[in-house]
């Protein structure tokens, strides 16, 4: 075979290529890199999950999966850049579940619903504590609320985010005590005030762990619907008599509209990725727990946690 | 002590050295460009480090993160537009050496100063970083307001001619920084229903569009209009420039190591306290040089000390951010958060326990840390040559590719064309500050301190509502308040004395400030 023979043979493919390009049936999905926006900065626990799963994730589908960062807005920069993307399974984004529950509650700018996407699957959610310093006198929630009412004292709580707000309020109404609401940029700096004596309290889903382990810092409670893996002793607030509850689950979603078999393929993929290999590897740097649900399971899954945190979230706009 | 000797004989192995150099590498040419910077060159290589060595991969992002800070100068001295933010009060000083011909001065007082401050918070972060972290954690939310209300200050040492104009950019500053979420609630504010402005305008973008693609506007308007008027600032190596413009004397040097100690402790305590940040620190060691000079209206017209007092006091934040990062497990700075990401792929958790846990790790980074600042010296030197090429390449071609370099950058900020916008918009701003002077360092003064400013306000408004005589019991607060009414009662006294015959010729020393 001639080089110019070559070179006709490989112009007829292309040419050919070129001629059917409306029959995506016989492209096999994927056939080109997937992009995967990230809603956080790096460095982060939705940062780190997602570039673990991207490598096991490349292995399943068989073509680059390109990482995007698309931080801002605890995940609400990236839904409304994905809600705008074509839903062809080739823009999909790492999120956490707070930005499709709780931003549309409470922010009237976002454009999106939580079912304004075809979810793919969840994937992973952290450890979170309520935590106060080591030489704190209270160990229990018994002992906070109990030494607030005696010497009616307000308690101080960094809150970085609504979840801890409407912990408070949740908290607030069931006791009667009263909390002083100190809003902090970022997870670290409620770490950073009430180690420094700050403030009493702060509710965090990492940064904390390594605290405890080092007798730095103690956990009052939990706002878990089970108990945290890895931290078997501390209540959660459900079981301490107070219906409020909420974990920020990490999750892929997609544009709506994805095509079935597509949403099908991906989410499989993602269970596939799952492995427990990677689930350790989560488990033990992160204190994540892997976290699988199908797509169907995660709308679900999403719905319950909006019925859930909606009474508190009212009170909160009220005031 | 085995443990430290192991550490350090783990980071003496040639390819770790050879990360380091790669790293210190990629970070000057990352830094030098105008929107990308340290911690976005980090968070690219975080992923090329999962099959490194745990200490390989921090000594390559750290070895960034100090090529990066100097780096920023090379463009600011050389273009006059600052490759990343906390370089700006660089290119007052740098940009006028390169007019009189002393640019290679001015880059190695640059790389000088960068590097020695960069020894310096190394070596306080190596020797006591956990008595400093102790110190750290008293920075509450009272204390952070307080040193805020102090480091305004500063913007009557950089207004320039007028410092009510210098007062308007940095009020319209403060003001901008208010737009977007709140940052607890996610309620919006100033938005505008426009949901790119949810985390309010990105600073770098802006700040592109503000110091680097506006001095382009400039530069291609002398140069259409004909108004050049050239200084041989494209020789800066001809052999025909007396040595003595090419070099910095060992006198030099000395006469600016007082300021270059001052900028470094500067760096450092802020490096030290999380959340405030290398702009502030390059601003603050500027405006505290100035204040400390016999002669502060030399400041701007082409002083070494300038030079030194900003780069001393910006690298010397790196190595004193780790020290809450690794003395408390809480990042001082975006640089510091994306590498905690990076001990964590490793299976390293940074926090009160990592020297008992890794020691050997913490001290081979030390080690990596100290042989990094010897790498950027190294390159530094060696590459003067080649980055300062650039100003020997005609402008009819740098100008087209630093504004690709612009947009480039601007986008990289959060993948968005909205990005890009943002810079256009502080690109025309930044032009018609420039033509009214106002003052464009007090504008950024007043942005990055405005909404941290404020929150801290907030916060501690919150906190002591019920009991405020309790502030009393505050000395850190005490002692920044008594620091920024001294500083205002100072302000006011200098201003009225020398106003009305302030005129270029005036020879008086300036002795109130």
């Amino acid at each position: 075979m001639t080089a110019t023979m070559m070179k006709k043979l490989a112009l007829a493919a292309v040419a050919a290529g070129l001629a059917f390009p409306a029959v995506p049936a016989l492209a096999e999905y994927p056939d080109k890199p997937i992009t995967m926006y990230i809603g956080f900065n790096p460095g982060g626990a939705v940062d780190t999950t997602a570039r673990l799963i991207q490598r096991n994730l490349e292995k399943e589908l068989g073509v680059p999966v390109v990482a995007v960062q698309k931080p801002g807005g605890g995940g609400t920069v990236m839904a409304t850049t994905l809600m705008h993307d074509k839903p062809d399974g080739y823009t999909i984004g790492m999120g956490a579940s707070a930005a499709f529950v709780l931003a549309p509650l409470l922010n009237s700018d976002i454009q999106f619903e939580l079912d304004g996407f075809d979810h793919i699957a969840t994937v992973s959610y952290p450890q979170d504590a309520l935590v106060v310093r080591a030489d704190s006198p209270w160990n229990t929630y018994a002992d906070m609320i109990k030494d607030a009412k005696e010497n009616d004292k307000a308690l101080s709580l960094s809150s970085q985010v609504s979840v801890s707000r409407l912990m408070a309020i949740a908290i607030e109404e069931k006791e009667g005590v009263k909390f002083n609401i100190v809003p902090v940029k970022g997870g670290k700096a409620g770490i950073q005030n009430v180690l420094g004596g700050h403030t009493d309290l702060t509710w965090g889903a990492s940064g904390w762990h390594g605290q405890v382990k080092a007798g730095e810092m103690k956990p009052i409670l939990s706002l878990g619907y089970v108990r945290n893996p890895d931290f078997q002793d501390i209540p959660t607030l459900q079981e301490l008599g107070i219906d409020y509850a909420f974990v920020d689950t990490f999750m892929l979603s997609a544009p709506k509209g994805l095509p079935e078999d597509v949403k099908a393929k991906l989410s499989a993929a993602v269970k596939a990725a799952l492995t427990p290999e990677l689930a350790a590897e989560l488990q033990s740097k992160m204190y994540l727990s892997a976290d699988y649900r199908t797509p169907e399971e995660t709308l679900d899954y999403l719905k319950m946690q909006r019925e859930q945190v909606k009474p508190f979230v009212e009170k909160m706009l009220a005031q | 002590m085995e443990t430290i000797l192991a550490g350090i004989s783990d980071a003496f192995t040639l390819v770790n050295i050879g990360y380091i150099a790669f790293g210190v590498f990629m970070g000057i040419m990352v830094g030098a460009i105008p929107g990308l910077n340290g911690p976005m060159a980090i968070a690219v290589a975080v992923p090329l480090t999962y099959s490194m060595t745990p200490l390989a991969a921090v000594a390559f992002l750290i070895g960034i993160n100090k090529g990066g800070t100097y780096g920023g100068s090379v463009s600011a001295i050389l273009l006059n537009t600052p490759g990343s933010p906390e370089s700006t009060s660089t290119a007052f000083d740098g940009y006028p050496l390169v007019k009189k011909g002393k640019g290679l001065k001015a880059l190695k007082m640059a790389l000088y100063s960068s590097v020695s401050g960069d020894i310096f918070s190394d070596i306080v972060l190596f020797t006591v970083a956990a008595p400093l972290a102790i110190i750290a954690l008293k920075m509450g939310p009272a204390e952070m307001a307080a040193v805020f209300a102090f480091s305004l200050t500063i913007v009557a040492g950089l207004s320039g001619n007028s410092l009510l104009r210098g007062l308007i950019a940095a009020v319209l500053g403060a003001f901008l920084s208010t737009v977007g979420l709140d940052i607890e609630t996610a309620q919006p504010r100033l938005t505008m229903g426009i949901s790119n402005l949810i985390e309010g305008i990105p600073i770098i973008p802006m700040t592109i569009g503000l110091l680097a693609l506006s001095e382009i506007l400039i530069q291609i308007e002398t140069t259409l209009l004909g108004r050049e008027t050239d200084t041989g600032r494209n020789r800066i190596f001809s052999k025909d420039l007396p040595r003595e413009d090419r070099r910095v004397s060992f006198a030099e040097y000395k006469s600016c190591l007082r300021t270059i100690v001052r900028s470094a402790l500067i760096g450092t305590g802020v490096g030290a306290v999380p959340g405030i940040g290398a702009i502030v620190a390059g601003f603050l060691g500027y405006g505290a040089a100035k204040r400390a000079s016999k002669n502060p209206e030399e400041f701007g017209t082409g002083k070494l000390e300038g030079i030194a007092a900003t780069e001393a006091a910006n690298s010397a934040v790196i190595g004193a951010n780790l020290i809450p990062l690794l003395a408390l497990g809480i990042p001082g700075s975006l640089s510091a958060a994306i590498l905690i990401g990076a001990f964590l792929m490793h299976g390293v958790d940074p926090g009160p326990l990592i020297f008992q846990e890794h020691g050997r790790l913490v001290y081979g980074i030390f080690a990596a840390m100290f042989l990094a600042n010897w790498i950027n010296f190294a390159i530094g030197n060696f590459g003067l040559r080649f980055f300062a090429l650039l100003v020997s390449v005609p402008k009819a071609i740098i100008h087209p590719i630093l504004v690709i370099f612009c947009i480039a950058g601007a986008y990289a900020n959060g993948n968005a064309m909205f990005s890009v916008a943002v810079m256009m918009v502080f690109a025309v701003v930044g032009y018609f500050m420039r033509k009214m002077d106002f003052s464009f360092a007090t504008f950024i003064i007043g942005f990055a301190l405005g909404s941290t400013f404020e929150q801290s306000v907030r916060q501690s408004v919150i906190l002591f509502k019920d009991q405020p005589l309790e502030l009393f019991q505050h000395p850190i607060v005490l002692f920044f308040t008594a620091l920024t009414v001294f500083s205002l009662w100072r302000i006011a006294r200098t201003k009225n004395r020398i106003a009305p015959v302030r005129s270029p010729d005036t020879t008086a020393p300036d002795n109130g400030s």
